[in-house]
């Protein structure tokens, strides 16, 4: 049984690594040497900084050290990248193309035209014609760890002269990597990875090991889990709200829990959600709302389903709508008015429905009471002292949440993940599931004073080949997404979360595997009774048949193999069985599931290719569960 | 196994005194929940003494007095109460201390749920009253609300009893509440619901509340000055139309809404007259040569409602306590502050400025030493403070309680006998009005205490000078050591924070000590806009109902 342990204090580069890199400082000067000014040039010309000195070191200690600085699973790496982004073979060529494609495509690293610099910062966006579509650190790959370097200052200053500095903190608070706690790199050390990038990652082969995963998979579902769905039926967080009388959004007066909602449209009753609730007889799918913009990544709501929260905004409360400052959104249905926020993404909120955190530069975590107070705002722009919100930088990207129940402690969850924001273009199958043999998740105990909650230190687990972990409400359960061969997804994995204090100020935990399932799907959601998981799945060949195709070559199926689609499963976790609850028509995308306290699942709906997204709500575990 | 749900509500790292040191979100918690209530029954009404307001000008005046009745109020909290049912497992008695029993946000919740919602609709539209019976009724109902979850069933309510076998878990059944409320004030806040909801979705009413004028007032006031020393009298409310008119030979100056505020008159030797509307300061002074002269002041002040966002004053029997709990696992200990003179002496010549700060040294009291609680997942807390307010006073008794591991010393030391317990080990300090009324520095306990009289010395800021009563665990931030809780507390109901207040020399000064509201829009409560937020709470249930027939 593995036992996690303490995580060390950040380690700084190995003694090989600061020696190479003083020899490669020494000899480039730190990036602060100027270009030349061309001949004929006005004496107050832009000069262009470095974008990268080139270093002079022999192949195999340049790709070695490259390594270590990511993260890569080689002797004397730091924990950096690996974090959150499992570092291979595959994950590293894919970061190469997209930073040989913006290098291309869009950087010019000797420009000095500011309206040729405005072009560049432009093709810095998700989509380079679209000036309300926000930076990205996929447009750039490797480049992205260069953000907040000279170069890039200097790129935002020319192109967008007075708004350079805002601009730049926009396009540096999106696309800088590392994030969280890990240091940025140094010009030096940018320096060595631009070069690695330069020589077409010499040496990837020969000292990164490709690691070999079996597509084996046992469906199982221990003693284990049905102790504690049993325990979850009367203490779990579900019951613990309905004796707190938590008011559910739609049900006042509604009886049974199925008819909550019912002055929000079915989706049969409307053109494009004819089809949907066809293959559950009798389900419900509610639209709770359409939005005319583009979420980001997840949407996840608050227990009492009144406030529904995701990356991503309609740009209106923007002074400069190319400046996207306020990222992220959190909709209250009971005025159906928006909140924009100056977060980026992944909203979660806590079971107890006290509060919720969004992901900026920084974890953002804010009570409820900000939300529901008289006048509740249309903006709430986050900054360094903004109370009643707190920031945490111990908290990474992914952040899950979770209470624990009795008065324990709270816990937020991080780990490797892969991007998961389909819909918006056409996606075909789920992401990849490439996570190595030293993937580990991070614990973050929440720990409770008496009077507040503080952040504790963290915890490590490791969590070989596993990635996208999540935590049930309870905290008690952990679901994470397993890599199988060629990096495709092998099934889900259960795990049991145990904290013990350690008798030293902290904890340890350990997190053993208690069942695995063997279908694929991405963004589990626990419902708060923690029976029931809640997957999306991206359409691919193999669900023709399922879908009532003959086959993928059914004629029928065609449209879906071009357009793609996502579908909403519904997993009992006291017997593994899936139930598909939605069946949506070529290019509509019903993603990231997840439970409100009372069982009603919401989702989000994107049409590809277009900023109309839906808010919908099934009552499918209700149904299936006799109710 | 105990149930304590613990909510997170983040109400920032303000209060810490050393936010780059952690981040903090702080909590509230919501109990007593359904389970804990059915153990401790209804809770407990607080005997208020019907005597003590018709006494409120001698303990104003005494500092040993006040020190007396406040000791008499903690007993009264403190007395052990019998649970409403048995523990078949636990060898000992089943009581709570009286406070222990009161109710809870989580209570407040659940009994005004009850008794809200079967209103007819135009009732619940209107934001009528709830009938006296009905809320009755819902008080009575609420130990007995578990029996309806479906989620306690009777094996798991007896596996839950059988499971209380110690006494810190006994204890634990009262629950790690921030706030709890003692009937008459929890009774109160529920039956004024809908004023409540008016001041939260308007605004309070402003710190000066004009109105028809009530019968003049006239004051005599002895006083003594040494050279170039001056004196500050007020606050006088004016209403519309009057006028204050004082007089002593000395330099006279009236100053309107603090002592520092715009000059209305000065005098020397004949009458200082201002107009009103308004708060008026007069300050009297002695040049080079002492004075002994007396000051009259004739004023009229205006009839303002007392309590404009609560459907009248608390009634007498009405108390809250506010407790500080601290985690005693995970190496945290309890920090340890100086509370003798020379302690005091150190706080107010620190460069803080006032701020407790976080303590010299720790300690790791047992339950022997300290009340401590075990909640249900096993975690242990203890009490390090316990804040007092019971309404048996115009402006109310105002008493704190702290942990010290030397008990017997300073703001121990006349610490009665009934005091039993654990609770022996606990300090206590006691404010009734905002101005200090005993000119004896030493409050009379040079002779029996000398080191109590040596502390309160320390605190003294002369006779009418701005009292002082500070917890050190529980007043944390810049200035919150230079406090007496009624200052701040005058704004309850408002949308002031204590930070606000602290950081407001010129429109709230000493520290916000003095008076400068005439009416008090929760009297003096915090609950119904800030802790607990519960005129949020009951607008949040009272607009979700708002479409049911």
């Amino acid at each position: 049984m593995a036992r996690a342990t303490i995580r060390a204090p950040m380690r700084t580069a190995t003694q090989q690594l600061a020696v190479l890199l003083a020899i490669t400082a020494a000899a480039c000067g730190g990036g602060d040497d100027a270009g030349t000014i061309p001949d004929g040039a006005p004496i107050d010309a832009a000069v262009a900084p470095v974008f990268a000195n080139p270093v002079d070191l022999p192949d195999d200690e340049l790709a070695m050290v490259a390594l270590q600085m990511l993260g890569a699973n080689v002797e004397g790496a730091d924990r950096n990248c690996n974090a959150c982004h499992s570092i291979t073979r595959s994950r590293l060529r894919s970061w190469e193309v997209l930073s040989d494609a913006a290098m291309a495509n869009c950087i010019d690293v000797d420009v000095t035209d500011p309206a040729a610099a405005l072009t560049m910062a432009a093709c810095l966006r998700e989509n380079p014609n679209d000036a309300t579509t926000p930076f990205s650190a996929g447009v750039i790959g490797f480049y992205a760890t260069a953000a907040d370097l000279e170069w890039f200052t200097y790129l935002f200053d020319l192109a967008y002269a007075a708004d350079g500095e805002p601009m730049h903190a926009d396009f540096s608070g999106r696309v800088l990597m590392p994030r969280g706690d890990h240091p940025s790199f140094t010009q030096p050390e940018f320096d060595i990875l631009a070069e690695w990038v330069s020589r077409d990652l010499v040496m990837l082969d020969d000292l990164l090991d490709d690691e070999i995963v079996t597509g084996d998979c046992t469906e199982s579902i221990s003693q284990a889990v049905l102790d504690h769905v049993d325990l979850m039926e009367t203490t779990g967080w579900k019951s613990v709200n309905e004796a707190a009388s938590l008011n559910m959004y739609g049900c006042a007066g509604a009886t049974p829990v199925r008819d909550c909602m019912a002055d929000q449209p079915l989706a049969s009753t409307l053109s494009y959600g004819t089809s949907w609730a066809v293959d559950l007889p009798g389900s419900k799918l509610r639209v709770l709302r359409e939005n005319n913009y583009r979420s980001a990544y997840w949407t996840r709501s608050s227990p009492d389903g009144r406030f529904v929260a995701h990356g991503g905004n309609d740009d209106s409360q923007d002074g400069n709508p190319s400046m996207t400052n306020y990222e992220s959104t959190i909709i209250d249905l009971v005025d159906d008015h928006l909140i924009h926020t100056t977060a980026l993404y992944d909203p979660g909120f806590f079971p107890d429905n006290s509060g919720w955190a969004l992901q900026g530069s920084v974890a953002r975590i804010c009570p409820m009471s900000v939300l529901t107070a008289p006048g509740a705002p249309t903006n709430f722009l986050y900054s360094a002292n903004s109370p009643p919100c707190v920031s945490s930088n111990q908290i990474g990207l992914y952040q899950h949440l979770g209470a624990a129940l009795g008065g324990g402690d709270h816990w937020t969850i991080d780990g490797p993940f892969e991007s998961d924001s389909g819909g918006h273009q056409t996606t075909i199958g789920d992401p990849e599931a490439s996570f190595t043999s030293t993937s580990r998740v991070d614990f973050v105990p929440l720990e409770f004073d008496g009077t507040s909650y503080s952040v504790g230190t963290p915890v490590s687990y490791n969590t070989p080949n596993e990635g996208d972990t999540e935590m049930s409400p309870s905290t008690g359960l952990l679901i994470s997404r397993v890599s199988g061969t060629g990096g495709v997804q092998n099934g889900f994995r259960l795990r049991k979360f145990v904290p013990t204090p350690d008798g030293g100020g902290g904890y340890t935990v350990t997190a053993d595997e208690v069942g695995r399932l063997c279908f694929n799907g991405g963004k589990p959601g626990f419902s708060y009774d923690e029976r029931w998981m809640a997957i999306h799945h991206y359409i691919e060949d193999s669900d023709a048949v399922d879908l009532g195709f003959t086959g993928p070559s059914d004629p029928g199926f065609q449209a879906y193999r071009s357009q793609g689609a996502a579908n909403i499963y519904l997993v009992d976790l006291t017997t593994g069985e899936k139930t598909r609850i939605t069946r949506m028509n070529p290019g509509q995308y019903a993603l990231f599931p997840h439970f409100r306290n009372d069982g009603w699942i919401y989702f989000d709906v994107r049409n590809s290719g277009s900023s109309t997204e839906y808010i919908v709500a099934s009552d499918a575990a209700l149904l299936v569960s006799g109710l | 196994m105990r149930r304590v749900l613990a909510a997170v509500v983040i109400v920032g790292g303000c209060s810490d005194p050393d936010p780059a040191d952690r981040c903090e979100v702080v909590s509230r918690t919501f109990a007593l929940t359904a389970e804990e209530r059915k153990l401790v029954g209804e809770a407990s009404p607080y005997p208020a003494d019907p005597t003590l307001r018709a006494r409120g000008d001698a303990l104003d005046r005494s500092q040993r007095l006040r020190r007396d009745a406040a000791w008499d109020a903690v007993a009264r909290v403190l007395e052990p109460v019998p649970l409403a049912e048995d523990l078949p497992l636990h060898p000992g008695p089943e009581t709570l201390p009286r406070w222990h029993t009161w109710y809870g946000r989580d209570d407040l919740t659940r009994v005004f749920q009850h008794a809200f919602r079967p209103l007819p609709q135009a009732l619940r539209l209107a934001r009528g009253p709830i009938p006296d019976d009905e809320l009755d009724a819902a008080f009575a109902w609420n130990p007995r609300a578990v029996e309806e979850l479906a989620s306690w069933p009777e094996q798991r309510w007896l596996d839950y009893v059988a499971s209380l076998d110690t006494q810190v878990e006994v204890d634990g059944v009262g629950d790690l509440q921030r706030v709890q409320y003692a009937p008459g004030a929890a009774r109160h806040l529920l039956a004024s619901y809908s004023d409540q909801i008016a001041c939260l979705e308007g605004a309070p009413p402003d710190a000066f509340v004009d109105g028809a004028p009530v019968q003049p007032v006239l004051t005599r006031a002895p006083v003594t000055l040494a050279a170039c020393e001056e004196r500050v009298y007020g606050p006088y409310f004016i209403a519309t139309g009057e006028r204050l008119a004082a007089y002593a030979n000395a330099k006279l100056l009236v100053s309107r809404d603090t002592p520092d505020g715009d000059v209305a008159c000065v005098a020397d030797g004949y009458p200082c007259e201002a107009e009103g509307p308004g708060t008026l300061w007069v300050t009297v002074s002695a040049d080079g040569a002492p004075v002994d002269t007396e000051l009259v002041v004739e004023h009229t002040a205006p009839d303002a409602p007392w309590a404009g966002c609560l459907d009248g004053r608390f009634p007498t029997d009405a108390a809250v306590v506010k407790a500080d709990w601290r985690r005693a696992e995970l190496g945290r200990e309890v920090p340890l502050h100086d509370t003798s003179a020379a302690g005091l002496a150190a706080i107010a010549a620190g460069t803080d400025d006032g701020d407790w700060g976080g303590g010299a040294g720790t300690a790791d009291p047992g339950a022997d030493d300290i009340y401590t609680i075990v909640s249900e997942g096993g975690d242990r807390f203890r009490l390090v403070a316990l804040h007092v307010m019971t309404r048996e006073l115009d402006h109310w008794l105002w008493t704190t309680l702290w942990w010290s591991p030397d008990p017997d010393t300073d703001f121990g030391a006349d610490r009665p006998d009934a005091i039993a317990g654990v609770w022996r080990n606990y300090k206590m300090c006691a404010t009734t009005a905002f101005a200090e009324g005993d000119p004896d520095p030493t409050g009379g306990f040079g002779a029996d205490h000398p080191d109590l009289a040596a502390a309160l010395t320390a605190v003294h800021p002369g006779a009418g000078g701005p009292s002082w009563c500070s917890n050190p665990y529980l007043e944390v931030g810049h200035g919150n050591a230079s406090t007496n809780c009624v200052g701040c507390h005058q704004h309850g109901g408002t949308s002031l924070t204590a930070e606000e207040i602290l950081a407001s020399p010129d429109e709230l000064p000493a520290s916000g000590r003095l008076q400068v509201r005439n009416n008090f829009p929760s009297d003096y409560s915090w609950a119904t806009t800030s802790g607990d937020f519960l005129a949020q709470m009951l607008r949040e249930e009272v607009l979700y109902w708002d479409d049911v027939p």
